[in-house]
């Protein structure tokens, strides 16, 4: 195995990530009844219900797995300490599955004072763990190229989350403010491109070598492309802080966007093994969805396609795919170690691959192709489509549940059969 | 006696399962040459836990060759001792 740059000694307990990553499903599974009890009203993006859903995926789902990845992956990628892990994880825990439904109820029934109790809920969740984790980050000397993009990815999700607090605030009247759409705009594109782009495109540098044996990214891109995207989100704000077209920064921004989703592809395509592996096509699924909703923002589309295509895209198949292949690798990985610390063989650990079954993995894929052109015609304010795509979100997060669950049990059983060895040997 | 594995192309964690397979079925007396093309590091933890020494050598096929053995074992023609 790569493990070039990571310090695996560090790794945390298994159940400090997989505490957020079997919540996740359930937000899936709330933006998926919403969605379906209101297929309607899915071709505004100021109806409640598409408010309510957006957040749900995007802090329930996606914000809640990949801080849960990052609670997992930076003691080992950067060997920082995060502090005691099993305490320090459980207010981010809390306060994100407690904030996001209730943000998403606020959107829904209108009620702004419960999504402000939300937001702050969010706040409490996400702002300390960017504190403790930002700072040690930026101690570190010569850091990689995905150090480097995390600490941007971190940066800017601060001021994500401050342009949300901000923007509830406007809501709630406590603040003025007369351009909100331009406001909203560049929330989503700095929670878009800085947050998820940033985090996806830095993480993979380190993934995509270290998982499939396939070479590096190209050195001149790792080194370019975070402080470019940094650099155009900065110069974007800028433009609109003083009023003048940001067109010029959201082209360059979909241009790089489209050059790493065509490296990602060429870099996957060349992977030393060729036998099928779903993980495989969810990543590239997840870069050619990215290639195009970043062509359709170039050529003037839709902006709500193009958000639609990057969050589902990038925001959830990504991710889905990662955790096909983390959460049975972090499960062995723990049973490994905590049998090598009896100092024998006493149980023969499963397989990495049969903690999740063979077909689940394609079938949730499926389900999520077919979700991407399903919510397209959805935002055109297709009833049918916006059902179908509730549906289609409700079976994925169930499947999603059952497969996490099913290879959590695996985990839970085999750990069971090592503790109980020794003991009955006593 | 000698039981070599190639584990180079695989994908991790095969390379360990593969590895901690073998061992597992390693007889008294034999050792275990794994022809690989990173160095295991999550591996080493495992093998000193177990009871396993090892010797990390350039290799002839591959970039490296790991040789391991139990400790109460006398290690193998070609290792390496540090």
């Amino acid at each position: 195995m790569n493990t070039s740059g990571l310090s695996l000694e560090q790794a945390p307990p298994v159940e400090v990530p997989l505490r957020f990553f079997l919540a996740a499903p359930l937000h899936l599974l709330l933006a998926g009844i919403l969605i379906a009890l209101n297929p309607g009203e899915l071709g505004s993006r100021w109806s409640p219900a598409v408010l309510a859903s957006v957040h749900l995926v995007a802090l329930g789902f996606m914000t809640q797995i990949m801080i849960g990845s990052l609670f997992q992956l930076l003691p080992v990628l950067s060997g920082i300490s995060l502090g005691r892990l099993e305490r320090n994880s459980l207010l981010p825990w809390l306060s994100l599955n407690l904030g996001a439904p209730c943000m998403g109820a606020g959107f829904l029934f209108g009620n702004f004072s419960l999504l402000a109790v939300g937001a702050a809920s969010v706040a409490l969740a996400v702002l300390p763990f960017i504190f403790i984790a930002l700072f040690p980050l930026l101690k570190r000397d010569a850091p990689t190229f995905t150090i480097r993009g995390i600490r941007f990815a971190l940066a800017v999700f601060f001021l994500v989350v401050c342009y949300g607090l901000f923007l509830v605030a406007v809501l709630n009247n406590w603040l003025p403010s007369e351009r909100l759409t331009t406001h909203v705009d560049t929330h989503a594109t700095l929670a878009l491109a800085g947050w998820l782009g940033l985090l996806a495109m830095s993480i993979s540098f380190q993934l995509t070598p270290l998982f499939f044996i396939t070479g590096e990214f190209p050195s001149w891109f790792r080194q370019g492309a975070g402080i470019a995207i940094l650099a155009l989100l900065c110069l974007r704000m800028t433009l609109v802080l003083l009023e003048l077209d940001p067109s010029i920064a959201t082209n360059l921004l979909s241009l790089t966007a489209m050059l790493f989703s065509l490296l990602f592809i060429r870099l996957l395509r060349k992977r030393a093994r060729k036998t099928p592996d779903p993980v495989v096509f969810y990543w590239q699924v997840s870069a050619l969805t990215l290639f195009i909703a970043s062509l359709l923002l170039l050529f003037g589309g839709q902006g709500e396609t193009v958000a639609a295509l990057a969050l589902i895209g990038v925001g959830v198949i990504m991710p889905c795919g990662t955790l096909l292949k983390i959460i049975p690798f972090l499960s062995w990985l723990q049973l490994q170690n905590n049998q090598s610390k009896l100092g024998r063989f006493v149980i023969r650990i499963p397989h990495m691959n049969s903690f999740i079954d063979a077909t689940s993995p394609w079938i949730l894929l499926a389900l999520l192709i077919l979700l991407l052109p399903s919510l397209a015609v959805a935002l055109r304010g297709y009833s049918y489509a916006g059902l179908f795509s509730g549906l289609l979100l409700i079976a994925c997060a169930l499947l999603q549940m059952r497969i996490f669950i099913g290879a959590h049990t695996k985990f839970r059983s085999t750990n069971r059969k090592i503790i109980e060895i020794p003991l009955k040997a006593d | 006696m000698e039981r070599i594995i190639d584990v180079s192309k695989l994908e991790p964690p095969e390379p360990l399962e593969r590895i901690l397979d073998s061992l597992a079925e390693m007889a008294p007396g034999d050792w275990l040459k794994v022809l690989h093309h990173r160095e295991p590091y999550p591996l080493y933890g495992m093998l000193r836990n177990m009871g396993y020494c090892w010797s990390t050598i350039p290799g002839e096929v591959t970039s490296i060759e790991i040789l391991i053995w139990p400790e109460e074992q006398e290690a193998p023609p070609g290792a390496e001792l540090f």
